[in-house]
């Protein structure tokens, strides 16, 4: 959860904890790359004006570094520029501030939901590959038995 | 090489002819459709790799289409393209998962440089 405002972030932080999500909050850029590094994060909501880079880059790197990370794009003043970026950079929603709680939280377990189902699909293609490569190796074994 | 089927919906006649005559040209096949209820007809009917898609249209819009198509043809990139651009309905467009939102008018190079970097994406 990424926000320059203090205030934001606290009242956030508090309010998904207490709906059973576990929350980092960051204030800047690089604290919000530095987290996502060190942590699998379901959902990230990123405020567009960050210190340091703007939240549209923090999108990109997390959506080119950690695609299976959800983010979703909060802004107090979107222009089309700032919502066409969003899109193109993989964001997962893009909320205007001020926010209905009740529906950030819905988007909030949407995320989630997607972020569990690439987990989910992530874990069966890594199954399906390495039941390919242990039938390759059966198969190469038999040949060399019989051949 | 694989040839790329495009689909183009759009209720001006101007914008479909202008761009089946650029498709064909770059070797595409392509269909047209001048509302969402025909785009879906002919979705059911043929192979697709890419749908490019105006948003104000009659019967029924490109917003719309792309939330049926959502929900059948998950796979299929939409492109959406608008002369009537706006905060929401780009907002609305992202929440549909949509590659890509274009304004009108548009300079047709750079819209067939997003339209085949998206389908070459989808071929991974």
């Amino acid at each position: 959860m990424a926000d320059r405002e203090p205030e934001v972030r606290r009242k956030l932080a508090d309010f998904f904890e207490m709906i059973g999500y576990q929350v980092d909050a960051a204030e800047n850029s690089q604290d919000v790359l530095s987290k996502a590094a060190a942590h699998d994060y379901a959902v990230a909501l990123v405020d567009c004006r960050l210190s340091g880079d703007s939240g549209l880059e923090v999108l990109a790197e997390l959506s080119a570094s950690y695609p299976e990370t959800s983010v979703i794009m909060l802004s107090s003043e979107p222009t089309l520029e700032i919502v066409i970026a969003a899109l193109r950079k993989g964001a997962f929603d893009f909320v205007v501030k001020p926010f209905d709680l009740t529906e950030l939280t819905e988007i909030v377990h949407k995320a989630a939901d997607q972020h569990e189902l690439l987990k989910m699909y992530q874990a069966m293609s890594a199954q399906g590959r390495q039941d390919r490569d242990a039938g390759s190796r059966r198969g190469a074994c038999l040949t060399k038995t019989t051949g | 090489m694989k040839t790329h089927s495009i689909l183009v919906v759009d209720d001006e006649l101007l914008i479909r002819d202008l761009l089946y005559d650029f498709f064909r040209g770059q070797g595409w096949e392509i269909a047209v459709a001048e509302n969402g209820e025909k785009a879906l007809e002919i979705l059911s009917s043929r192979q697709i790799d890419l749908v490019l898609s105006d948003i104000k249209m009659p019967q029924m819009d490109g917003l719309a289409l792309t939330t049926e198509m959502r929900e059948s043809y998950p796979d299929i990139p939409v492109v959406l393209m608008t002369g009537y651009p706006s905060v929401d309905s780009a907002v609305t467009a992202l929440r549909c998962q949509v590659v890509d939102y274009i304004t009108k008018p548009f300079n047709i190079n750079k819209l067939y440089k997003v339209i085949e970097s998206k389908v070459k994406e989808k071929e991974g």
